[in-house]
Protein backbone atom coordinates (compact mmCIF):
# COMPACT_ATOMS: atom_id res chain seq x y z
CA UNK A 1 0.00 0.00 0.00
CA UNK A 2 1.00 3.26 -1.05
CA UNK A 3 -0.19 6.25 1.23
CA UNK A 4 0.03 10.06 0.05
CA UNK A 5 -0.56 13.01 2.28
CA UNK A 6 -1.89 16.14 -0.08
CA UNK A 7 -1.45 19.30 2.01
CA UNK A 8 -4.28 21.47 0.67
CA UNK A 9 -3.11 24.49 2.40
CA UNK A 10 -1.74 27.26 0.60
CA UNK A 11 0.78 27.84 3.53
CA UNK A 12 2.24 24.96 2.81
CA UNK A 13 4.72 23.85 5.29
CA UNK A 14 3.78 26.17 8.11
CA UNK A 15 0.20 25.52 8.38
CA UNK A 16 -2.35 24.51 10.75
CA UNK A 17 -2.72 21.61 7.97
CA UNK A 18 0.26 20.40 8.49
CA UNK A 19 0.02 20.00 12.14
CA UNK A 20 -3.31 17.75 12.11
CA UNK A 21 -0.97 15.72 9.22
CA UNK A 22 2.11 15.47 11.84
CA UNK A 23 -0.85 14.06 14.17
CA UNK A 24 -2.77 11.57 12.23
CA UNK A 25 0.52 10.49 11.06
CA UNK A 26 3.05 9.93 13.64
CA UNK A 27 2.49 6.20 13.76
CA UNK A 28 2.55 5.80 10.01
CA UNK A 29 5.54 4.46 8.02
CA UNK A 30 6.63 5.18 4.97
CA UNK A 31 4.17 8.40 4.00
CA UNK A 32 4.58 10.77 1.09
CA UNK A 33 3.98 14.46 0.99
CA UNK A 34 3.04 16.59 -1.18
CA UNK A 35 1.76 20.53 -1.46
CA UNK A 36 -1.03 22.26 -3.54
CA UNK A 37 1.29 25.04 -2.42
CA UNK A 38 3.84 24.34 -5.02
CA UNK A 39 1.66 25.23 -7.86
CA UNK A 40 4.48 24.70 -10.34
CA UNK A 41 4.87 21.43 -8.69
CA UNK A 42 1.11 19.94 -9.58
CA UNK A 43 2.16 17.82 -12.81
CA UNK A 44 5.37 16.49 -10.96
CA UNK A 45 2.43 15.52 -8.01
CA UNK A 46 0.24 13.75 -10.17
CA UNK A 47 2.62 11.15 -10.43
CA UNK A 48 2.88 10.25 -6.92
CA UNK A 49 -0.56 10.82 -6.88
CA UNK A 50 -1.08 7.86 -9.49
CA UNK A 51 1.01 5.78 -8.07
CA UNK A 52 -0.32 5.48 -4.43
CA UNK A 53 -3.28 3.70 -3.86
CA UNK A 54 -4.59 5.60 -0.32
CA UNK A 55 -4.82 9.62 0.26
CA UNK A 56 -5.13 11.91 3.25
CA UNK A 57 -6.51 15.03 1.90
CA UNK A 58 -6.12 18.19 4.58
CA UNK A 59 -7.37 21.81 3.81
CA UNK A 60 -8.58 25.18 5.40
CA UNK A 61 -11.88 25.81 4.69
CA UNK A 62 -11.39 29.80 2.26
CA UNK A 63 -14.69 31.72 1.59
CA UNK A 64 -17.08 28.70 2.24
CA UNK A 65 -15.13 25.52 -0.02
CA UNK A 66 -11.41 24.17 -0.26
CA UNK A 67 -8.71 26.88 -1.67
CA UNK A 68 -8.53 27.79 -5.19
CA UNK A 69 -5.49 26.00 -5.70
CA UNK A 70 -6.54 23.66 -3.72
CA UNK A 71 -9.48 23.08 -6.26
CA UNK A 72 -6.69 23.48 -9.37
CA UNK A 73 -5.03 20.54 -7.80
CA UNK A 74 -8.83 18.36 -7.51
CA UNK A 75 -9.28 18.74 -10.85
CA UNK A 76 -6.05 17.45 -11.90
CA UNK A 77 -6.59 14.49 -9.91
CA UNK A 78 -9.65 13.96 -11.89
CA UNK A 79 -8.23 13.90 -15.50
CA UNK A 80 -6.23 10.47 -13.89
CA UNK A 81 -7.63 7.34 -13.44
CA UNK A 82 -8.26 7.26 -9.50
CA UNK A 83 -10.41 4.01 -9.72
CA UNK A 84 -10.84 1.78 -6.03
CA UNK A 85 -8.24 4.27 -4.24
CA UNK A 86 -8.97 5.33 -0.97
CA UNK A 87 -9.69 9.06 0.34
CA UNK A 88 -10.11 10.76 3.20
CA UNK A 89 -11.11 14.31 3.95
CA UNK A 90 -9.77 16.39 6.81
CA UNK A 91 -11.93 20.02 6.60
CA UNK A 92 -10.89 22.75 9.26
CA UNK A 93 -11.92 26.00 9.74
CA UNK A 94 -11.64 29.16 11.39
CA UNK A 95 -15.20 29.04 12.76
CA UNK A 96 -16.17 27.12 15.72
CA UNK A 97 -18.96 25.64 14.33
CA UNK A 98 -18.75 22.57 11.57
CA UNK A 99 -22.10 23.72 9.84
CA UNK A 100 -19.84 26.30 7.90
CA UNK A 101 -17.94 23.33 6.22
CA UNK A 102 -20.85 20.47 5.86
CA UNK A 103 -21.69 21.63 1.96
CA UNK A 104 -17.43 21.85 1.60
CA UNK A 105 -17.89 17.75 3.02
CA UNK A 106 -20.75 17.01 0.73
CA UNK A 107 -18.49 18.18 -2.25
CA UNK A 108 -15.49 15.93 -1.18
CA UNK A 109 -18.08 13.19 -0.85
CA UNK A 110 -19.13 13.71 -4.51
CA UNK A 111 -15.83 14.22 -5.83
CA UNK A 112 -14.73 10.68 -4.51
CA UNK A 113 -18.00 9.12 -5.94
CA UNK A 114 -17.21 10.99 -9.27
CA UNK A 115 -13.92 8.94 -9.60
CA UNK A 116 -14.69 5.94 -8.49
CA UNK A 117 -13.14 6.10 -5.38
CA UNK A 118 -13.12 4.73 -1.82
CA UNK A 119 -14.74 7.23 0.41
CA UNK A 120 -13.61 6.54 4.06
CA UNK A 121 -14.83 9.75 5.46
CA UNK A 122 -14.24 13.29 6.35
CA UNK A 123 -13.17 14.63 10.05
CA UNK A 124 -14.72 18.68 10.05
CA UNK A 125 -12.68 20.27 12.75
CA UNK A 126 -13.84 23.94 13.48
CA UNK A 127 -11.48 26.42 15.84
CA UNK A 128 -8.28 25.93 14.09
CA UNK A 129 -6.76 28.77 13.61
CA UNK A 130 -5.87 29.16 17.20
CA UNK A 131 -3.50 26.31 16.15
CA UNK A 132 -1.19 29.00 15.14
CA UNK A 133 -0.81 30.10 18.59
CA UNK A 134 -1.84 27.55 20.86
CA UNK A 135 0.55 24.16 22.06
CA UNK A 136 -0.75 20.46 22.13
CA UNK A 137 -1.89 20.61 25.13
CA UNK A 138 -4.98 23.31 24.19
CA UNK A 139 -6.11 20.81 21.84
CA UNK A 140 -6.97 18.13 24.83
CA UNK A 141 -7.98 14.82 23.49
CA UNK A 142 -8.65 16.16 19.79
CA UNK A 143 -4.83 15.32 19.00
CA UNK A 144 -5.28 11.68 20.61
CA UNK A 145 -8.10 11.40 18.32
CA UNK A 146 -6.50 12.97 15.19
CA UNK A 147 -4.37 9.86 15.56
CA UNK A 148 -6.85 7.36 15.93
CA UNK A 149 -8.48 7.81 12.92
CA UNK A 150 -4.88 8.03 11.71
CA UNK A 151 -4.72 4.42 12.79
CA UNK A 152 -8.14 3.63 11.17
CA UNK A 153 -6.97 5.07 7.38
CA UNK A 154 -3.14 2.78 7.92
CA UNK A 155 -5.87 -0.20 8.02
CA UNK A 156 -7.84 0.83 5.39
CA UNK A 157 -11.09 1.21 7.92
CA UNK A 158 -14.34 3.77 7.55
CA UNK A 159 -13.32 6.81 9.85
CA UNK A 160 -15.15 5.90 13.22
CA UNK A 161 -17.68 8.14 13.57
CA UNK A 162 -17.97 8.39 17.25
CA UNK A 163 -14.62 10.26 16.95
CA UNK A 164 -15.58 12.76 13.88
CA UNK A 165 -18.57 13.78 16.07
CA UNK A 166 -16.30 14.23 18.93
CA UNK A 167 -13.85 16.40 16.99
CA UNK A 168 -16.49 18.19 15.26
CA UNK A 169 -18.99 18.92 18.34
CA UNK A 170 -22.36 20.79 18.53
CA UNK A 171 -23.14 21.25 14.91
CA UNK A 172 -24.63 25.09 16.12
CA UNK A 173 -24.30 27.21 19.46
CA UNK A 174 -26.59 26.88 21.45
CA UNK A 175 -28.74 29.83 22.78
CA UNK A 176 -26.66 29.72 25.93
CA UNK A 177 -23.50 29.59 24.15
CA UNK A 178 -24.76 32.58 22.02
CA UNK A 179 -25.12 34.25 25.21
CA UNK A 180 -21.89 33.63 26.47
CA UNK A 181 -20.14 34.56 22.89
CA UNK A 182 -21.75 38.08 23.62
CA UNK A 183 -19.32 38.57 26.56
CA UNK A 184 -16.39 36.96 25.14
CA UNK A 185 -13.49 39.03 24.16
CA UNK A 186 -13.35 37.51 20.98
CA UNK A 187 -11.83 40.11 18.84
CA UNK A 188 -8.71 39.99 21.03
CA UNK A 189 -6.34 37.75 19.10
CA UNK A 190 -7.15 39.95 15.89
CA UNK A 191 -6.21 42.67 17.41
CA UNK A 192 -2.82 42.12 19.85
CA UNK A 193 -1.97 40.81 15.90
CA UNK A 194 -2.87 44.45 14.35
CA UNK A 195 -1.30 45.86 17.33
CA UNK A 196 1.86 43.90 16.94
CA UNK A 197 2.08 45.13 13.27
CA UNK A 198 1.42 48.88 14.22
CA UNK A 199 -1.98 48.42 12.13
CA UNK A 200 -4.61 48.96 15.08
CA UNK A 201 -5.47 52.37 14.23
CA UNK A 202 -6.19 51.16 10.52
CA UNK A 203 -8.19 48.22 11.50
CA UNK A 204 -11.42 49.27 10.18
CA UNK A 205 -10.06 51.16 7.16
CA UNK A 206 -12.02 50.57 3.68
CA UNK A 207 -9.35 51.57 1.19
CA UNK A 208 -11.65 51.65 -1.58
CA UNK A 209 -14.57 52.80 -0.75
CA UNK B 1 -26.79 49.72 -10.16
CA UNK B 2 -23.17 49.04 -10.34
CA UNK B 3 -23.15 45.24 -11.43
CA UNK B 4 -19.33 42.58 -10.59
CA UNK B 5 -18.92 39.49 -12.74
CA UNK B 6 -16.82 37.12 -12.04
CA UNK B 7 -15.90 35.19 -15.34
CA UNK B 8 -14.41 31.86 -14.13
CA UNK B 9 -14.12 29.93 -17.75
CA UNK B 10 -11.18 28.30 -17.95
CA UNK B 11 -11.83 25.50 -20.25
CA UNK B 12 -11.92 25.33 -24.43
CA UNK B 13 -14.91 23.54 -24.34
CA UNK B 14 -16.97 26.87 -22.36
CA UNK B 15 -15.00 29.02 -24.44
CA UNK B 16 -18.38 29.94 -26.93
CA UNK B 17 -19.50 31.33 -23.74
CA UNK B 18 -17.47 34.51 -23.85
CA UNK B 19 -18.85 36.02 -26.92
CA UNK B 20 -22.26 35.94 -25.57
CA UNK B 21 -20.99 36.96 -22.23
CA UNK B 22 -19.38 40.15 -23.48
CA UNK B 23 -22.87 40.71 -25.73
CA UNK B 24 -24.43 40.45 -22.30
CA UNK B 25 -22.33 42.62 -20.69
CA UNK B 26 -22.58 45.30 -23.94
CA UNK B 27 -26.66 45.32 -23.57
CA UNK B 28 -26.19 45.59 -19.62
CA UNK B 29 -24.04 48.87 -19.64
CA UNK B 30 -26.44 51.01 -21.51
CA UNK B 31 -28.58 50.91 -17.78
CA UNK B 32 -26.08 50.23 -15.41
CA UNK B 33 -22.00 50.33 -15.10
CA UNK B 34 -20.31 46.60 -15.61
CA UNK B 35 -16.92 45.41 -14.64
CA UNK B 36 -16.62 42.09 -15.88
CA UNK B 37 -13.29 40.08 -14.33
CA UNK B 38 -12.20 36.71 -16.83
CA UNK B 39 -10.40 35.43 -14.46
CA UNK B 40 -7.88 33.25 -17.00
CA UNK B 41 -7.24 36.74 -18.88
CA UNK B 42 -5.40 38.35 -16.20
CA UNK B 43 -2.82 38.44 -13.36
CA UNK B 44 -4.66 37.25 -10.22
CA UNK B 45 -2.81 34.98 -7.36
CA UNK B 46 -3.79 32.91 -5.73
CA UNK B 47 -4.86 33.51 -1.63
CA UNK B 48 -1.88 32.51 0.29
CA UNK B 49 -3.48 32.95 3.72
CA UNK B 50 -1.18 35.60 4.74
CA UNK B 51 -3.81 37.66 7.02
CA UNK B 52 -2.12 40.95 5.64
CA UNK B 53 -5.05 41.81 4.43
CA UNK B 54 -6.61 41.81 8.17
CA UNK B 55 -4.31 42.61 10.38
CA UNK B 56 -0.99 44.27 8.69
CA UNK B 57 -2.88 46.21 5.15
CA UNK B 58 -6.21 46.22 6.64
CA UNK B 59 -8.49 45.57 3.62
CA UNK B 60 -5.61 45.35 1.16
CA UNK B 61 -4.23 42.94 0.60
CA UNK B 62 -0.11 41.53 0.04
CA UNK B 63 -0.40 40.94 -3.88
CA UNK B 64 -0.67 44.01 -6.05
CA UNK B 65 -1.84 41.90 -9.14
CA UNK B 66 -5.40 42.75 -11.22
CA UNK B 67 -6.82 40.93 -8.12
CA UNK B 68 -6.93 44.36 -6.49
CA UNK B 69 -9.69 45.69 -9.39
CA UNK B 70 -11.50 42.87 -8.41
CA UNK B 71 -11.74 44.07 -4.90
CA UNK B 72 -12.14 47.86 -5.79
CA UNK B 73 -15.11 47.05 -7.82
CA UNK B 74 -16.71 44.46 -5.25
CA UNK B 75 -16.67 47.04 -2.29
CA UNK B 76 -18.67 49.49 -4.37
CA UNK B 77 -21.01 46.96 -6.38
CA UNK B 78 -24.74 46.14 -6.21
CA UNK B 79 -24.92 42.91 -7.45
CA UNK B 80 -22.11 40.39 -7.51
CA UNK B 81 -22.64 37.63 -9.99
CA UNK B 82 -20.63 34.73 -10.28
CA UNK B 83 -20.37 32.91 -13.71
CA UNK B 84 -18.87 29.52 -13.30
CA UNK B 85 -18.53 26.43 -15.89
CA UNK B 86 -18.67 23.10 -13.56
CA UNK B 87 -15.27 21.44 -13.47
CA UNK B 88 -15.15 18.28 -11.49
CA UNK B 89 -18.33 18.83 -10.16
CA UNK B 90 -17.38 22.04 -8.68
CA UNK B 91 -17.08 25.83 -9.46
CA UNK B 92 -13.83 26.18 -11.30
CA UNK B 93 -10.24 27.12 -9.86
CA UNK B 94 -10.46 29.95 -11.71
CA UNK B 95 -13.69 31.38 -10.37
CA UNK B 96 -12.45 29.62 -6.76
CA UNK B 97 -9.25 31.38 -6.91
CA UNK B 98 -11.49 35.09 -7.47
CA UNK B 99 -13.51 34.25 -4.47
CA UNK B 100 -10.69 33.54 -2.35
CA UNK B 101 -9.27 37.26 -2.86
CA UNK B 102 -12.62 38.71 -1.89
CA UNK B 103 -11.26 38.55 1.79
CA UNK B 104 -9.89 42.22 2.42
CA UNK B 105 -13.70 42.92 1.96
CA UNK B 106 -14.39 41.58 5.41
CA UNK B 107 -12.96 42.38 9.20
CA UNK B 108 -11.47 39.69 10.75
CA UNK B 109 -14.11 39.99 13.69
CA UNK B 110 -16.56 37.53 14.31
CA UNK B 111 -20.25 38.40 15.39
CA UNK B 112 -22.95 35.82 15.75
CA UNK B 113 -25.78 36.27 12.66
CA UNK B 114 -28.56 34.05 12.45
CA UNK B 115 -27.17 31.97 15.18
CA UNK B 116 -23.85 31.31 13.68
CA UNK B 117 -20.56 32.75 13.86
CA UNK B 118 -19.80 35.07 10.70
CA UNK B 119 -16.95 38.04 9.94
CA UNK B 120 -18.13 41.69 9.97
CA UNK B 121 -18.28 43.20 6.51
CA UNK B 122 -15.69 45.76 6.20
CA UNK B 123 -17.80 47.76 3.68
CA UNK B 124 -21.12 49.16 4.22
CA UNK B 125 -22.58 48.54 0.69
CA UNK B 126 -24.31 45.18 0.68
CA UNK B 127 -24.46 43.69 -2.61
CA UNK B 128 -26.72 40.73 -4.20
CA UNK B 129 -25.49 37.59 -4.80
CA UNK B 130 -26.04 35.31 -7.98
CA UNK B 131 -24.28 31.87 -9.64
CA UNK B 132 -25.23 31.09 -13.01
CA UNK B 133 -23.65 27.75 -14.12
CA UNK B 134 -22.97 26.74 -17.51
CA UNK B 135 -24.78 24.13 -18.79
CA UNK B 136 -24.02 21.88 -21.50
CA UNK B 137 -26.72 19.40 -20.84
CA UNK B 138 -23.78 17.44 -18.61
CA UNK B 139 -24.97 18.84 -15.15
CA UNK B 140 -25.66 16.12 -12.55
CA UNK B 141 -28.45 17.38 -10.02
CA UNK B 142 -26.13 16.47 -6.93
CA UNK B 143 -23.40 18.76 -8.20
CA UNK B 144 -25.80 22.01 -8.97
CA UNK B 145 -27.43 21.21 -5.73
CA UNK B 146 -23.81 21.18 -4.22
CA UNK B 147 -23.03 24.18 -5.98
CA UNK B 148 -25.70 26.12 -5.00
CA UNK B 149 -25.94 25.25 -1.40
CA UNK B 150 -22.17 27.10 -1.40
CA UNK B 151 -23.42 30.03 -2.76
CA UNK B 152 -26.04 30.50 -0.29
CA UNK B 153 -23.13 29.42 2.43
CA UNK B 154 -20.77 32.37 0.96
CA UNK B 155 -24.04 34.87 0.71
CA UNK B 156 -24.38 34.25 4.25
CA UNK B 157 -20.86 35.24 4.96
CA UNK B 158 -20.72 38.19 3.25
CA UNK B 159 -23.94 39.40 4.14
CA UNK B 160 -26.08 39.25 0.50
CA UNK B 161 -29.43 40.41 1.21
CA UNK B 162 -30.62 38.30 -1.74
CA UNK B 163 -29.05 35.08 -3.41
CA UNK B 164 -29.63 34.35 -7.17
CA UNK B 165 -28.90 30.97 -8.48
CA UNK B 166 -29.40 29.24 -11.96
CA UNK B 167 -28.02 27.12 -14.58
CA UNK B 168 -27.49 28.56 -18.53
CA UNK B 169 -27.42 26.89 -21.90
CA UNK B 170 -25.60 28.78 -24.49
CA UNK B 171 -29.01 29.87 -26.12
CA UNK B 172 -30.30 30.98 -22.92
CA UNK B 173 -27.75 33.12 -20.80
CA UNK B 174 -27.97 36.27 -21.65
CA UNK B 175 -31.63 36.29 -21.01
CA UNK B 176 -31.11 34.12 -17.27
CA UNK B 177 -28.31 36.84 -16.80
CA UNK B 178 -30.58 40.57 -17.89
CA UNK B 179 -34.28 38.94 -16.68
CA UNK B 180 -32.12 38.49 -13.57
CA UNK B 181 -30.60 41.76 -13.36
CA UNK B 182 -33.96 43.79 -14.53
CA UNK B 183 -35.93 42.23 -11.36
CA UNK B 184 -33.52 43.76 -8.80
Amino acid sequence: MKYVVVNGSPRGKKSNSDRIISWMTQNSQEVQKVYVADIKKHDEAMKVILDADRYLMVFPLYTDAMPGMTKAFMEKMQQINLEEKSIVFVVHSGFSEPIHSRTVERYCAYFTKANKMKYLGCVVMGGSEAMQVAPNGYFGKKKDYFEALGQNIMKGELLDQALLQKIAGAERFSKFKILILRFLPTDMYWNSRLKKNGAYEKRLDKPYS
Amino acid sequence: MNITIINGIQDTKHNKYQKTLEETVTALNKDHQVDMFTIDDMNVAYCCGCFSCWVKTPGICIYKDDGVDIVRSIAKTDYLLIVSPVVAGFISSSTKKAMDRFLPTLLPYIKIYDGESHHVPRYDKRSNLGLVLLDEGDLDDEAVKINFDIIDRLAKNFHAPKVFKACALLENIKEVITNEICSC
